[in-house]
C-alpha cells in the first residue's frame, strides 16, 4: 500500500517537475524573436537532443490500427500540406497567406510565443514517451 | 471573398474536418482510431518515428525560429 502510494507521489512529481521545465523553458525561449540566431538556438538546443532520445528509445507497445485509420489521418496530413505547399509556390504577398504568415502576428508577441513554445515542447514530449 | 479570406477558410476547414474526424474516431464502433492512437501505432517503427520526429523538428524551425 505504501509502496504504491510512494510510487504514485513519485510520478506526480515527476510529471509537475516536468511540466515546470517546459513553462521555464518557454518562458526564457520566448525572450528570442523570430528570425533570430538566439531563436535558432532556442528551438535546435530543445529539439535536436529530444529527436535523438525519440529516436533511440525503445517505443512503447501500441495498440495497432487498421489501414483504413492509417488512409483518413495521412489523407487529412496530405490535404493541409498541399494547400501550404500551393501557397509556398504561389505569389508571395499578404493576399496569399501561408499558415506561418497567418501565425506571425500571434508568434510576434510574448505570450503567444510562450504557447508556441508550449505546444511544440508538449507535442514533442508526448512523441517522445510513445 | 478576397482570396486571403478564401485562403483563411480553407486552412480553417481543414483544421475543422481533423477535429470532426478525431472526435467521431473516439466514438465507440468507430471504424476509424483518433489521431493520437493513429501516431502512437506509426511511432512503433523507428523510421516512422525518424520521420514524425523530423517533421516536429522542422515546425518549430519554421514556426519559431525561421
Amino acid at each position: 500500500m505504501d509502496t504504491a502510494r510512494t510510487t504514485a507521489n513519485g510520478t506526480r512529481l515527476r510529471r509537475a517537475g516536468a511540466v515546470a521545465a517546459v513553462l521555464v523553458y518557454a518562458l526564457v525561449a520566448a525572450l528570442c524573436r523570430p528570425l533570430t540566431w538566439p531563436a535558432l538556438g532556442a528551438v535546435l538546443a530543445v529539439g535536436l537532443p529530444l529527436c535523438w532520445v525519440g529516436v533511440r528509445r525503445r517505443p512503447r507497445r501500441a495498440e495497432p490500427v487498421d489501414r483504413r485509420s492509417a488512409a483518413v489521418w495521412c489523407a487529412l496530413v496530405a490535404l493541409g500540406g498541399a494547400v501550404e505547399l500551393a501557397l509556398r509556390l504561389g505569389p508571395d504577398d499578404t493576399a496569399h497567406p501561408t499558415l506561418s504568415t497567418l501565425a506571425d502576428p500571434l508568434l510576434g508577441t510574448y505570450p503567444g510565443r510562450v504557447l508556441g513554445y508550449v505546444l511544440w515542447i508538449g507535442a514533442g514530449l508526448w512523441l517522445v514517451r510513445r | 471573398m478576397t482570396p486571403r479570406a478564401a485562403i483563411i477558410t480553407i486552412f480553417a476547414a481543414v483544421f475543422g474536418l481533423a477535429v470532426v474526424t478525431d472526435l467521431i474516431a473516439r466514438r465507440a464502433g468507430s471504424s476509424v482510431r483518433p489521431l493520437a492512437a493513429t501516431l502512437a501505432a506509426a511511432l512503433r517503427w523507428r523510421s516512422a518515428r525518424l520521420l514524425i520526429l523530423a517533421t516536429w523538428l522542422w515546425l518549430g524551425w519554421h514556426f519559431l525560429a525561421r
